[in-house]
């Protein structure tokens, strides 16, 4: 046994020759950053030890006692988008079912509120027969529910001691509980991101609603987010995935597990009320994200053909996934389309409508991945272009998230850089919004040509006196040509569905941007640099967190969730890599718009 | 080097597709040697391959002028024939199973074929065994190169390379890995014997190897 000791954070824990350092300090529960999940590539792993010396973790095998000194980094934080700003128009229409939910599926209401409050009269049972008090609730109840044990042993009592009436809360045709009094009733909604997890706390159902003439909309109550601390185990899908493929699911399923149920909490807390009167839980989340949540396998969803495991919208019970709220708890699982379009962007379809939309409009949620869609009347198609996560900051030099610090806007004043800066403090790096400014100024001022080569390089954004950290911020031809690789990789992704949807670019009317990066980014630079092409310069809006939106509205209205259904079986899926034209697309977007 | 050679390099490294044909002919008619008009497009190309290193250029510009490259090679090549040509030797290069990314394979394909190699190239999602067959029917193969872009094709390239390991002709070639997430280390660990981190250098080491 050897002794390896935190001085930075004081403390030691006891460890065995040949184990990884990496693994060591996830043991030790700190956060290491691992974007690249410990394949020694990206070099943020690294640490300093007692002899003065860095080495990276990852690669760092233990041969006898270890004094770690400092600890550089831990996951960075990232802006969290919380709300939704969907353009007014036309919304998701009601989808008449063509198919019977299955028997194994449960029976959902077929349209109005997901979850409803029925004022019960519960009649006495008549001397001389027997009639359960089960029977006569559910005569009370007035349309056909499932017999659950828990509710009947409770109502009969209950219903006697309160004049015969109880307050039975349903979902469907399932009973989830009895109260003697009408009370509020809600539900939370989680976007679960790679990088980040956006919580809602919706109130359903409100008290005494059912006497009072006016329905009282469901609405948010309070909101909270966090960082997925899956991140610990690789900046990407694929790196977590391979986690979960080499040390089993427990543990990255466990942690996202834990976070929930700390939003869960802490929302509960701020609304002052208990997690017992949370009574649905909806997940959006893309298909790693979904599949990572329910402990399901990811080796299909890696390796080609890259298809989900399941793409079916699932019922579960919360309690199954160590979610603690009310002991029936719903678990709502938003269906995937394809193994790298997820139940996120099916909540963006069902927030937006765009397959309601009578003009083309496209769909894009800029990260790593980069899903789209693009589609009208219900003939919508959908792919992922795997851009990469440099306009997360990462493989950029002095690249950072989009948080305090941050450059997010650049503009050059003739012979200086102008740098607004998140939070207004001083400058510590360049986030995604900042490098499409530069980019585009770059350009603009004829200091970078369109083949991305640079007059300058490196380029000082902001010195070292002026720098958060002493140190300058600078930008260099490495970083363009990463700049590059992502900016193709979606533009590419967007030119090839236009094609496959058969209509030229001009004729997209309406782009849509969703989450974080596309809200704070400036549309012109993005059009400038050729990241969405220059011809939908002014089409486009941002819709903020639409998957998060999205996620709300299938925990009120059964129809939504059905939509949701129906939409991601609609939606085609265009697999990028299987196109022999990508490369020379590709390659042609790699360059910059003249 | 001749004026008329020293202005193919630069077409080349511009990649004046349309011309080079052209001035390599015209180089041919000059009486400079088959031979020598190789060596100076292929020393056009290292400068390229150099310069791409550097990141002086990128994807497209590299393969504007390797297409230039392959433009020039073709009016040379029944030349080059007759003369008993100037194979470096064979190479068999496949992104590995499960991986679709061909991207950087290619740019590698076209450097090393830049460099005077016959390249078979196997495509993507290429399976171990497929490699092996290659190479029995190509005996005269001296390199085995293998592409994966995903960490989790690694473990994909780990089983090919084992594979090809295993082989009674695994002492007559040399393997090549590369691709993004691969490292000098992981290349070594999996018994490879040559990693380099782009196209420029893996035409270079290929001629190492064969050297
Ligand atoms: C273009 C691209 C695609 C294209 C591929 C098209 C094609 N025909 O190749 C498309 C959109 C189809 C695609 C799909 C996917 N991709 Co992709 N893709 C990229 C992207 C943007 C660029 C890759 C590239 O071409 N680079 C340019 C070339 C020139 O560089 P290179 O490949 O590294 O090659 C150089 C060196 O590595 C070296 N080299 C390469 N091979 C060899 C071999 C030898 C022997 C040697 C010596 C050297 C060598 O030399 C080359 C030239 O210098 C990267 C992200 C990025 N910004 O890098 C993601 C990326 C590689 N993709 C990724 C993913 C996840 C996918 C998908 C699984 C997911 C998805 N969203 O759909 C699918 C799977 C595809 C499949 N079935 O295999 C991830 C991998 C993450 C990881 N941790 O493994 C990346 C890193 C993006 C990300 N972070 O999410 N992708
Ligand atoms: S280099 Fe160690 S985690 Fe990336």
């Amino acid at each position: 046994m050897n002794t390896i000791t935190f001085t930075n954070e004081n403390k030691t824990i006891q460890a065995e020759n040949g184990e990884n350092l990496l693994i060591l300090m996830r043991r030790a529960g700190f956060k290491p950053d691992a974007p690249c999940g410990g394949n020694g590539k990206c070099g943020k792993c690294k640490v300093t030890l007692g002899d003065g010396s860095t080495v990276l973790a990852c690669q760092t095998k233990i041969e006898g006692d270890l004094t770690i000194t400092d600890i550089h980094g831990t996951p960075q934080d990232a802006q969290i988008l919380m709300d939704a700003s969907i353009p007014a128009g036309k919304k998701a229409a009601a989808v008449p079912r063509d198919n019977e939910i299955g028997e194994a599926q449960e029976k959902i209401p077929v349209s109005g509120p997901m979850l409803r409050e029925k004022k019960v009269t519960v009649r006495p049972c008549p001397n001389g027969e027997s009639i359960s008090d089960w029977t006569r609730f559910a005569e009370g109840v007035g349309e056909p529910v499932k017999v659950d044990p828990r509710v009947s042993s409770k109502v009969g009592r209950m219903a006697r001691g309160n004049g015969g009436t109880v307050y039975a809360v349903l979902f469907g045709n399932e009973v989830m509980d009895v109260y003697p009094e009408s009370r509020d009733c809600y539900a939370a909604a989680f976007d679960i991101g790679t990088t980040t997890v956006a919580g809602y706390l919706l109130r359903l159902i409100r008290a005494g609603e059912e006497e009072d003439s006016e329905k009282t909309e469901p609405c948010v109550v309070t909101t909270d987010s966090c960082m997925n601390p899956q991140a610990q185990y690789g900046a990407d899908v694929i790196n977590r995935a391979n986690y979960a493929l080499e040390n089993g699911m427990e543990e990255i399923s466990a942690c996202i597990h834990a976070a929930i149920q700390k939003l869960l909490d802490s929302m509960a807390d701020k609304a002052g009320i208990s997690t017992e009167d949370i009574f649905l839980i909806s997940v959006a989340g893309n298909t790693c994200m979904h599949h990572l949540f329910l402990g399901i396998d990811v080796d299909s969803l890696v390796h080609a053909p890259y298809n989900p495991a399941v793409s079916d919208p699932m019922i579960l019970r919360a309690s199954d996934y160590e979610l603690k709220a009310h002991e029936k708890t719903r678990l709502l699982m938003i269906p995937n389309i394809a193994g790298f379009v997820g139940a996120d962007t099916v909540a963006c379809l069902v927030a937006t409508g765009l397959a309601e939309q009578e003009d083309w409009t496209l769909l894009i949620d800029i990260g790593t991945n980069g899903e789209m869609v693009l589609g009208r009347n219900h003939k919508m198609l959908a792919c992922s272009t795997a851009a990469g996560p440099s306009f997360e900051g990462a493989g950029i030099s002095c690249g950072m998230r989009g948080s305090a610090g941050a450059i997010s806007k650049v503009v050059w004043a003739d012979d200086h850089w102008e740098c607004g800066v998140i939070g207004d403090g001083k400058a510590r790096g360049i986030c995604g919004s900042g490098l499409l400014d530069l980019a585009a100024e770059l350009l603009r001022s004829g200091q970078m040509d369109e083949y991305g080569e640079l007059d300058e390089s490196p380029l000082v954004l902001t010195d070292g006196e002026h720098s958060e950290n002493g140190k300058p911020v600078t930008f260099e031809q490495k970083d363009v040509r990463q700049l590059q690789l992502a900016k193709a990789a979606i533009a590419s992704g967007i030119h090839l569905l236009a094609k496959k949807q058969g209509i030229g670019i001009d004729e997209i009317r309406t782009v849509w941007l969703a989450g974080a990066f596309g809200s704070f980014l400036s549309p012109e630079s993005a059009c400038r640099i050729g990241l969405i092409p220059e011809e939908l310069n002014g089409r486009i809006t941002a819709v903020g967190n639409a998957a998060g939106e999205g996620a709300k509205m299938v925990l009120t209205d059964a129809q939504m969730w059905e939509y949701a259904e129906s939409i991601s079986k609609e939606s085609g899926f265009l697999e990028l890599a299987a196109m022999p034209e990508f490369q020379d697309r590709f390659v042609d977007e790699l360059m910059f718009p003249e | 080097m001749s004026a008329i050679l020293e202005e193919l390099a630069g077409l080349v490294a511009a990649g004046k597709a349309k011309i080079v044909p052209g001035k390599v002919q015209e180089a041919l008619d000059a009486g400079e040697a088959p031979i020598d008009t190789l060596n100076c497009m292929i020393g056009a190309m290292d400068v390229v391959g150099e310069r791409f290193k550097n990141n002086e250029i990128f994807v497209p510009e590299m393969l504007i002028a390797a297409r230039a490259m392959k433009k020039g090679v073709e009016v040379l090549k029944p030349m080059l024939a007759e003369e008993g040509g100037v194979n470096a030797g064979k190479v068999i290069i496949g992104t590995v199973a499960g991986d679709l990314h061909d991207i950087g394979k290619n740019l590698v394909s076209m450097m090393i074929e830049s460099a005077g190699f016959e390249v078979i190239d196997l495509g993507v999602d290429v399976p171990a065994e497929k490699f092996v067959e290659t190479y029995r029917a190509n005996p005269d193969t001296k390199i085995i190169a293998c592409s994966a872009l995903l960490t989790t094709t690694m473990p994909s390239l780990r089983d090919t390379v084992a594979l090809i390991n295993e082989q009674d002709f695994r002492k007559d070639i040399k393997v090549m890995v590369g691709g993004a997430p691969i490292t000098a280390e992981f290349a070594a660990e999996i018994g490879a014997d040559a990693y380099t981190e782009d196209a420029a250098s893996a035409a270079a080491k290929a001629k190492e190897l064969v050297a």
